[in-house]
C-alpha cells in the first residue's frame, strides 16, 4: 500500500465515520479531516508527477474546503442553534454499516474500473472515491436536517474530486479554481437559506419543507 | 442581373420580414400600411411566377445560412406555382376584409398581434409550396402551425377558443409528428433530403409512404383526424377561417400530390384503395354532421371535410391511372385535383368572407339568431348565394366543372376497369357522391334560407346594414372569379396540362360550358316569364284566423329544417330530440313547450377521448413518482447512480 492510497481510504474512513455521528460540529469536523486527508492525498498524487499546479490546488482545497467551509456552517449552526440532527431515518450504527458494505461495493467496483484502464496506478483512491460518492449520498439520504444534506454533498463533491485526481493526471488550475469557486458560492448561498429557512420556518427538517409543495 | 427565381424569394422573405413590423412599431398606422404591402408583394409574386413557368429553377441559400443538416432550398415548378396563385389570390381578398373585420370586432382583438401573425401565416405557406427539400418544408410546416394557432387563439380569454387552440395543437403536432418519422424514414432509404431524390412506391418505402399520407391526412382534415377542422374554424376570426379553409389544408393536399402523386410510383393498389375510402368516408360524414350544425362557420368546416374528401377521390383517380398506366385516367384525376382545390379554395373563402362580413354587422353566426337579411345585405346575399350555389356544384358555377370531371373520372374506371371488385367499390362511390350532392343542396339551402329569408329572428338583425365598399368589393369579385372559372375552364384545364409534366393536349376532357350557359340563361328566363305572370298580390281576407301577424318564430327553423334528414341518419350522429311540456294541463293548455335537439360525434366520444383518458391516467401515474419530497429525490439518485455503475462495470 502506497501513501497516496493510504490518504485517500483515511479520507473514505472519515466519511464513514461521519455516518456513525449524529452530533453536527462532530460531522463538520470529521468533514474537515476526510478534506485534509484528501489533500494530503492529492499532494501524495503531485509528488509523483511533478504537476506543480496541483500543488496550488491542495493549498486552495485544504483552505476553502477543509478550513473556511467547515468554520463557516460551524457560524451558521451558532446562528440557529442547533447541536444534533438526532431525527434520522435509520439507525446511525445501521446507517454506518450499510456504508461500510458499500465500501466493499467500491472495491469490487474499482477492480473493474483498474482492469479496463491499466494506466491506472491508485486502485485505493478509486475505491475511496466511489465509497465517499456513495456515502455522501447515503448521507443525504438518511438525515433530516438541511445543514446535513450540505455536508453530504461536500462529502460526495470530494469523492468526485479524488476519482478525478486518481484516473487523470490532474485536471488545468483554472478549471479546478472553477470548480472550487462554484462549490463556495453554492455552500454560501446554501448556509444563507438554511438560516433564513429557520427563522420562517422555526425548523429546518427537510421533510416538513414539503408544504410548500403546490397541489 | 438578378435572376427570376431570386425576385421571388426576395418578395417571400420580404413578406416573412413584414411580421417584424407591426411588433416593433407601436403606431397604429403601421397596421392600416400592412395589407397594402402584402397585396402589392402578391401581385409581383404573381406577375414574376408567370413569367418564368417554363423553366423551372432552384434557389439554394448560401452557406452560413444552413438548417444543421441540410440547406435552405427552394424549387419553382408549375405546381408550385399553382399553388402559389391560390394562396396569393385569396390573401389578397382576405386582407382586403381583415381590415373592416377588425375594426368592426366586438372582442378587442390586438391588431398589431393578428397582422403579424397573418403575415406570418402567408409568407410560410408560400415556402412550403416552394420547399425543395423535407427540412424547409418542416420548418416552414412548423411556422404555419404555430402562426394559425396563434391566431385561432386570439380572443384567448374565452374557453371556446381554448379548447379549439388545444385541439388544434394536438392535431397540428400530431401531423407534424407523423411526417417526421416519414421524412427520416426517408432520408436513411435515399440518404438526401431532397424531394426529388425519393421515389416512393417500392416496398422498402410503403411505411414511410403511409406516414406521410397520414400525417398529410391530419392537416387536410379527412374522416378520422378531421375533429381538429369544426373547433379551429368558428374560434378563428372569419378572414383567417377562409385562409385556413382555403388554403391551409389544400397544403396538405400539395404535400400529397407531390410526393405521394408526382414522384412516386406504387407496386401495389393500397394508396388506391386508403385515399378512395378516406376520401368517400369523408365526403359523406363531413356533409351529415355538417347538416346539423347551428353555427354557420362549423357547418362550412363540416363541408370543407367533405370537400377534402371529394379531393382525395379524385386523388385515387389519378393514382389508379398511373398505377394502371392509363393516361387519360391518369389527367383526369389530376385535373380534377387541382381544378377542385382551386374552386373550393376560392368558393370556400367566399362563404367565409361572406360570414365575416354578417360577423363583423351581427356579432353572431348561430343560425337561431339570424333570418331575413337578403333585405339589409343585398349584395352579401347575391355573393353567399353564388358561393352556395357554387359549392352545391350547379351549373354554370366552378363547382359543378370539378364534380363533372371526378364523376367523369369514376365512370372512366368503371369502364376499363378488369377487376369486378373495385368496380363495385367505384359503383358504390358514385351513388354516394350522389348523395353527398343532395345534402350539400340540403345544408346550403338551409343556411340560405335560415340567414338571408324570411324573418328576422332577433332584434341585432333589424338593425343590419350593407358592408363598407372594400368588404363588397372582394366578396364580388370572388364571386365573379366563381364564374369565370366556370366559363373559362376549358382554357384553365389547357393552361393546366401545358404546363404540368402531362404534356398532351389532345386527351383535355371538353365540356361545353358555353352552350350550358345559354341553355341554363334561356330556361331560367322562360320560367321566370311564366311564373312572373301568374304571381300575384296576395289580399288577406278577413277571417284569418290570426294568420296577419306571424311570429319569426313560428318560422322553420334550424333544427326543424333538417330534422328529416338527421333523423334517418340517426345512429351516425347520435341524433336525439326531447321535448318537455310544462303546465297543469298538459295536454290542451300547455304553458311552455321545451325542445331541444342534441348530437355527439362518435370519433370524439368513442376514439379520441378514450385514448386521451388513458394517458391521462398514466400520466397521474406517473405523477405519484414526483412527490415532492427531498429525500425521495435523493433516492431515485442514489438508486439510479448505483445502477448505471454496475450497468457500467459488468455489460
Amino acid at each position: 500500500m502506497n501513501i497516496t492510497d493510504f490518504f485517500a481510504l483515511g479520507s473514505a474512513c472519515f466519511g464513514i465515520l461521519m455516518l456513525g455521528s449524529v452530533n453536527l460540529r462532530l460531522n463538520l469536523f470529521l468533514y474537515s479531516l476526510q478534506t485534509l486527508f484528501m489533500a494530503l492525498a492529492t499532494i501524495n498524487q503531485s509528488f509523483k508527477q511533478v504537476n506543480i499546479e496541483m500543488y496550488f490546488i491542495c493549498i486552495f482545497i485544504i483552505a476553502l474546503k477543509a478550513l473556511f467551509i467547515p468554520y463557516f456552517l460551524n457560524n451558521v449552526l451558532n446562528k440557529i442553534d442547533i447541536q444534533y440532527d438526532s431525527n434520522v431515518m435509520i439507525p446511525t450504527a445501521i446507517g454506518m454499516h450499510i456504508s461500510i458494505l458499500f465500501l466493499g461495493i467500491s472495491q469490487l467496483l474499482s477492480d473493474k474500473i483498474i482492469q479496463s484502464m491499466p494506466s491506472i496506478d491508485s486502485i485505493g483512491g478509486v475505491t475511496a472515491a466511489i465509497s465517499l460518492l456513495f456515502t455522501g449520498i447515503l448521507f443525504m439520504l438518511l438525515r433530516k436536517i438541511a445543514i446535513s444534506q450540505i455536508i453530504g454533498f461536500l462529502t460526495l463533491e470530494n469523492g468526485i474530486f479524488i476519482f478525478g485526481v486518481s484516473i487523470t493526471k490532474g485536471l488545468p488550475l483554472i478549471v479546478d479554481l472553477g470548480v472550487l469557486l462554484d462549490l463556495l458560492v453554492a455552500i454560501m448561498i446554501a448556509g444563507l437559506f438554511v438560516f433564513r429557512i429557520k427563522s420562517s420556518f422555526e425548523h429546518i427538517d427537510v421533510t416538513q419543507l414539503n408544504e410548500l409543495h403546490e397541489n | 442581373m438578378i435572376s427570376g427565381m431570386t425576385l421571388i424569394i426576395f418578395l417571400g422573405f420580404t413578406l416573412l420580414s413584414l411580421s417584424i413590423l407591426p411588433v416593433l412599431s407601436a403606431s397604429k398606422k403601421i397596421v392600416k400600411i400592412i395589407p397594402i404591402i402584402i397585396i402589392f408583394i402578391s401581385l409581383g409574386i404573381i406577375w414574376q411566377g408567370s413569367q418564368q413557368l417554363a423553366l423551372t429553377s432552384n434557389w439554394i441559400a448560401c452557406q452560413p445560412i444552413w438548417l444543421g443538416l441540410g440547406p435552405l432550398a427552394f424549387n419553382f415548378d408549375f405546381l408550385a406555382y399553382l399553388f402559389i396563385l391560390i394562396l396569393l389570390i385569396i390573401t389578397i381578398f382576405s386582407s382586403l376584409i381583415s381590415i373592416g373585420y377588425l375594426n368592426s370586432s366586438k372582442n378587442k382583438i390586438n391588431h398589431r398581434f393578428y397582422w403579424a401573425n397573418f403575415v406570418l401565416f402567408i409568407a410560410s405557406m408560400f415556402f412550403i409550396f416552394l420547399a425543395k427539400n423535407a427540412l424547409t418544408f418542416l420548418v416552414f410546416w412548423e411556422i404555419m402551425a404555430i402562426s394559425s394557432l396563434a391566431l385561432v387563439a386570439l380572443d384567448f380569454t374565452s374557453t371556446k377558443a381554448q379548447k379549439a387552440s388545444l385541439i388544434y395543437l394536438g392535431a397540428t403536432k400530431m401531423s407534424t409528428m407523423f411526417l417526421t418519422i416519414g421524412f427520416l424514414w426517408l432520408h436513411q432509404l435515399y440518404s438526401s433530403w431532397d424531394f426529388a431524390n425519393w421515389t416512393i412506391g417500392s416496398n422498402a418505402t410503403f411505411i414511410p409512404a403511409l406516414l406521410l399520407a397520414i400525417g398529410f391526412c391530419i392537416k387536410a382534415g379527412a374522416f378520422p383526424f378531421h375533429i381538429w377542422l369544426p373547433y379551429a374554424h368558428p374560434a378563428a376570426p372569419g378572414p383567417v377561417s377562409a385562409l385556413m379553409s382555403g388554403v391551409m389544408i389544400k397544403v396538405a393536399i400539395y404535400g400529397i400530390i407531390r410526393m405521394l402523386l408526382v414522384n412516386a410510383h406504387f407496386e401495389n393498389m393500397f394508396f388506391v384503395y386508403f385515399f378512395l375510402l378516406l376520401g368517400a368516408i369523408s365526403a359523406i360524414w363531413g356533409i351529415i354532421f355538417a347538416m346539423i350544425q347551428n353555427d354557420i362557420k362549423r357547418s362550412l368546416a363540416y363541408s370543407s371535410v367533405e370537400n377534402i374528401g371529394l379531393i382525395l377521390i379524385a386523388l385515387a383517380i389519378s393514382l389508379y391511372g398511373k398505377l394502371t398506366g392509363n393516361h387519360y385516367l391518369e389527367i383526369i384525376g389530376f385535373i380534377a385535383v387541382i381544378f377542385h382545390t382551386i374552386n373550393h379554395a376560392v368558393f370556400k373563402s367566399l362563404l367565409f368572407l361572406g360570414i365575416s362580413a354578417i360577423d363583423s354587422k351581427i356579432h353572431n353566426h348561430d343560425l337561431h339568431y339570424l333570418g331575413g337579411l337578403a333585405r339589409y345585405m343585398p349584395w352579401t346575399f347575391l355573393c353567399f348565394l353564388t358561393g352556395s350555389l357554387s359549392i352545391c356544384s350547379l351549373p354554370p358555377l366552378n363547382g359543378f366543372i370539378s364534380k363533372w370531371l371526378i364523376y367523369k373520372g369514376l365512370w372512366e374506371i368503371i369502364c376499363q376497369s378488369q377487376n369486378k371488385f373495385f368496380s363495385g367499390i367505384i359503383i358504390m362511390i358514385i351513388g354516394l357522391l350522389a348523395m353527398v350532392g343532395a345534402l350539400a343542396v340540403l345544408l346550403f339551402t338551409k343556411l340560405i334560407g335560415l340567414m338571408f329569408l324570411g324573418r328576422s329572428r332577433s332584434a341585432v338583425v333589424t338593425k343590419a346594414s350593407e358592408v363598407g365598399l372594400l368588404m363588397r368589393i372582394s366578396q364580388v369579385s370572388l364571386a365573379f372569379l366563381c364564374f369565370s372559372l366556370a366559363l373559362f375552364s376549358p382554357t384553365i384545364i389547357k393552361f393546366i396540362t401545358s404546363h404540368s409534366f402531362y404534356q398532351l393536349n389532345n386527351v383535355i376532357p371538353q365540356l361545353p360550358i358555353a352552350t350550358l350557359l345559354i341553355v341554363l340563361v334561356s330556361l331560367i328566363s322562360i320560367i321566370y316569364f311564366i311564373f312572373h305572370k301568374l304571381s300575384t298580390n296576395t289580399k288577406n281576407p278577413p277571417w284569418s284566423c290570426g294568420a296577419l301577424q306571424l311570429s319569426p318564430l313560428m318560422q322553420v327553423n334550424a333544427d326543424s329544417y333538417s330534422y328529416s334528414v338527421a333523423n334517418f341518419f340517426k345512429p351516425i350522429l347520435q341524433y336525439k330530440v326531447t321535448t318537455s311540456i310544462i303546465g297543469s294541463d298538459k295536454r290542451h293548455f300547455p304553458e311552455k313547450i321545451e325542445s331541444s335537439v342534441s348530437n355527439t360525434s362518435l370519433i370524439e366520444t368513442k376514439i379520441y377521448s378514450p385514448i386521451i383518458k388513458d394517458f391521462e391516467i398514466i400520466g397521474n401515474h406517473f405523477a405519484k413518482l414526483q412527490a415532492g419530497s427531498i429525500h425521495l429525490y435523493l433516492l431515485y439518485v442514489f438508486i439510479s447512480l448505483i445502477i448505471l455503475l454496475f450497468i457500467g462495470m459488468y455489460l
